[in-house]
């Protein structure tokens, strides 16, 4: 026993040495981040249309039929609440588009009006600025597909109509019958809301986006973290444990004293970035629902509460430091799990989002659980206790499989 | 021309220190190999909503086609049929889904009702969600336009058939003719990127789940470029370099970092291929090329300002999430702009769809090298140390 806590003290020896160097650049930049954060967010807050996507319009858009077009297009829902057309030149729109000013632009072809009328559908371009179209760009798309849809459609009855007319030689009643026609597509178009009955059932406690978001961020960056510790847990060689393991120090001893120095190490220096944050950003003013009636503290809190996802992620780390043997795989190897764990698990887009197979693998994935728990740990939520057993497991398992790579690699040696 | 050769054989020698490592072999092939894998899982079903389907009457045609058509298309969406309006408005209220779209006993004669502005109207479809949201709006004028076109026919055989004097008796053939004869089917909407002749309607470039692969396959480049930044570190620590002589000139930092980098760009240009988001050779290479020269540059200089192993690679992970929520990566902020344009992955995918800002890119990598190389002189013609001894690593 006595040399199992010899090897935990100089374990914990060695990498206490290191927490200044690690924490102090850490400190500065997470330092930096939040004055920049609170900077921007401080510009920003009289400005609600600068949260909206703004899409520029280019081309004639005098044509009262397509003023037209642009008010029903306002007037969908999610339309007006996220998105601000702003009608420019086709330079101005370039250029803003090209600085980030606009998410996108449509160009409006002239004469766009009487080829619709002509049934010849001229296209307005719809130009993407992104370098990879992302999800804003993929939900305008929904919305521009239903509006085709309406336009198209009631061309299609439209010229329907008209032919019906001539056919049965009431040319004469057309003009009369086209204005009614348009009339009641407005009326359709206008009061689609009294299609269908919303029920809202109210029963809804699931964690709100910002929300969630919090919590998958929290874990990507513990996932990350297993870059800043590869130089000091990446082993070019085992010339020290083989010198311990001849010492009398057995396996078991040598990897659990290098796993509680890594969870010491990655406590301390989380929750010393964690209260900066705190002091830097308070909570209350983040857009998170959940901390509005917090404290000051909710998001410290949240981190104090994520100690155990941070002795999973420990172990499995240590793993995947075990695996390697130069620092490049070992960066390399952790980023790449921590890409997948992350992508897997909902940090990036909520795991509902993921198609059924991966939700599955995702509920078994260590970054799966330890977002569950995390998620659980936010205010109003609840049952962080349930995920306990998984998180215990997992540590269990990775500490398992590194003491048998160790095993591998001294006996190797 | 001799050093030109050195420079070469040094370059092989780095790259075969590397590749003769396993490790670092099996991760390059695991790139290509999980980003087809993610390129297979993103072809699964799967949606931003979760939308449960209903019909209260079995036997409505109108309404089994509407759901047909629904979970037939191509979506961001995503919907199962429930059989019952009791399942489904208990598979919102367990979260299993985010909302329930049932249509009512009645809906082709509400439809008929609705469009012959005769009777008053009545709901077509009860809408079942726990909350509104905007994703939920969004759904529902996706609903709304799977339920236009049978609207839109039926407003237009209504108004012949009941409001005009053409007359009751023109039979449903003949009006579903007319309503197709013109049949205006194309949208009127074309997407584009600012190359305006790249195509933008790819399954990589309309799946959510596959749009951030280009990013993140960008940001494992940079990585590369970060663990052969750490590896310098290390070996300049153990005071490798003094046994070289080509280790004390400035440009030496910039041909160490060349082959894990190379090696990383290669590996993701073959996950580029492999999921079909390969644009051409004549667009990919020079972009990825431009991509590595700044990929080396900011690391060098990242490393220069850490100086220590420890710093750097305390501040990666920092960076690369910074990276992942500041580049245009899964979304696109508008609001932390100066801070972007610190990044080299926000140039390469800014640059993908949009050659004009390849001026912006090749302005970007002439300000930071000229930094990185002041900041190498600085080094090398700083004041003597505490140990007496200039380091000329």
């Amino acid at each position: 026993m006595g040399s199992f806590m010899n090897g935990i003290r100089i374990q914990i020896k060695r990498v206490g040495k290191s927490i200044p160097a690690i924490l102090l650049p850490a400190a500065a930049l997470v330092g930096i981040a939040a004055l920049l954060f609170q900077m921007i967010w401080s510009m920003d807050e009289d400005s609600a249309d600068k949260k909206k996507v703004e899409i520029a319009l280019v081309g004639d858009l005098t044509d009262p039929y397509l003023k037209l077009g642009m008010y029903v297009l306002e007037d969908m829902d999610p339309v007006h609440e996220t998105i601000t057309f702003l009608p420019m030149s086709e330079e101005e729109a370039v250029r803003k588009l090209d600085r980030g000013q606009i998410t996108a632009y449509a160009v409006i072809p002239e004469g766009l009006v009487e080829s619709i009328m002509r049934g010849e559908n001229k296209k307005v371009t719809y130009v993407t600025g992104e370098g990879s179209a992302e999800m804003v760009s993929i939900l305008v798309r929904e919305l521009l597909d239903a509006v085709s849809t309406f336009l198209v459609e009631t061309q299609n009855s439209v010229y329907g109509m008209q032919r019906i007319l001539e056919k049965y030689d009431m040319e004469e009643q057309i003009p009369a019958a086209t204005v009614e026609f348009d009339l009641r597509y407005m009326d359709l178009f206008l009061n689609r809301a009294q299609i269908y009955e919303v029920k809202e059932i109210g029963l809804s406690n699931e964690l709100s986006l910002p929300g969630y978001y919090v919590c998958s961020m929290l874990l990507l960056f513990l996932l990350l973290w297993g870059i800043a510790s590869s130089p000091l847990f990446v082993k070019k060689q085992l010339a020290f444990q083989k010198l311990l393991r001849v010492g009398g120090q057995k396996l078991w001893m040598q990897v659990v004293g290098e796993y509680v120095s890594y969870v010491l190490l990655m406590a301390v220096c989380v929750l010393a970035l964690a209260a900066i944050l705190t002091a830097g950003i308070r909570a209350a003013q983040l857009p998170v629902p959940e901390w509005e009636a917090a404290g000051p503290g909710a998001m410290f809190l949240l981190t104090v509460q994520a100690l155990p996802v941070m002795a999973m992620i420990s172990a499995l780390q240590l793993f995947l430091f075990e695996m390697v043997s130069d620092i490049v795989s070992g960066v390399l190897l952790q980023f790449l799990s921590a890409v997948c764990m992350g992508y897997l698990s909902g940090c990036f887009y909520p795991v509902s989002f993921l198609p059924s197979g991966i939700r599955k693998i995702s509920s078994f994935l260590p970054s799966g659980i330890g977002l569950r728990y995390l998620d659980a740990c936010m205010p109003g939520q609840g049952g962080a206790a349930r995920e306990i057993p998984g998180i215990v497991i997992s540590a269990l398992l990775f500490l398992g499989l590194t003491m048998a790579v160790r095993k591998k690699k001294l006996a190797e040696n | 021309m001799r050093s030109l050769q050195k420079a070469f054989l040094f370059f092989l020698l780095l790259q075969k220190r590397l590749l003769k490592k396993y490790s670092f072999l099996v991760i390059l092939t695991m790139v290509p190999v999980l980003a087809a894998g993610m390129f297979l899982a993103a072809g699964e079903e799967s949606g931003v909503l979760h939308i449960v389907l209903c019909r209260e009457n079995e036997r409505d045609d109108l309404a089994r086609q509407v759901i047909e058509e629904l979970t037939g298309r191509k979506s961001i969406l995503r919907y199962s049929v429930e059989p019952s309006a009791d399942m489904a408005y208990q598979a919102v209220r367990e979260g299993r889904a985010d909302a329930a779209w049932i249509f009512t006993d009645g809906f082709t004669e509400g439809v008929d009702a609705y469009t012959s502005y005769r009777e008053d109207p009545v709901f077509l479809v009860t809408v079942v969600e726990r909350k509104d949201t905007v994703f939920l709006q969004l759904a529902r004028e996706r609903l709304y336009s799977a339920l236009y076109p049978h609207l839109s026919y039926a407003l237009f055989k209504n108004y012949v058939t009941l409001d005009s004097a053409a007359g009751e008796d023109i039979p449903e053939e003949e009006l579903r003719a007319e309503y197709a004869a013109v049949q205006v089917d194309e949208g009127i909407f074309r997407f584009s990127y600012r190359n305006i002749e790249d195509q933008a309607d790819r399954e990589a470039e309309t799946n959510y789940l596959l749009t951030p692969l280009r990013g993140l396959l960008a940001l494992l480049v940079l990585l590369c470029a970060f663990a052969a930044s750490l590896y310098f570190e290390q070996d300049k620590e153990e005071k490798l370099f003094l046994q070289i002589p080509m280790g004390r000139g400035i440009f030496f930092p910039y041909l160490y970092h060349l082959p894990a980098v190379m090696d990383g760009a290669a590996a993701v240009l073959s996950a580029y291929f492999v999921t079909h988001i390969f644009l051409s050779w004549e667009r990919e290479l020079p972009l990825m090329a431009l991509y590595c020269a700044a990929c080396i540059g900011f690391c060098n200089l990242c490393r220069k300002i850490c100086g220590t192993v420890q710093r750097l690679g305390t501040c990666i992970p920092l960076v690369m999430l910074a990276m992942v929520v500041l580049c245009p990566v899964f979304i696109s902020l508008r609001q932390f702009r100066m801070v972007q344009y610190l990044f080299p992955p926000f140039y390469y995918l800014q640059c993908i769809h949009n050659t004009g800002y390849i001026k912006s890119f090749l302005l970007y990598l002439a300000a930071l090298y000229a930094l990185d190389l002041s900041a190498a002189l600085l080094e090398r013609y700083q004041p003597v140390g505490k140990s007496g001894k200039k380091d000329k690593n």
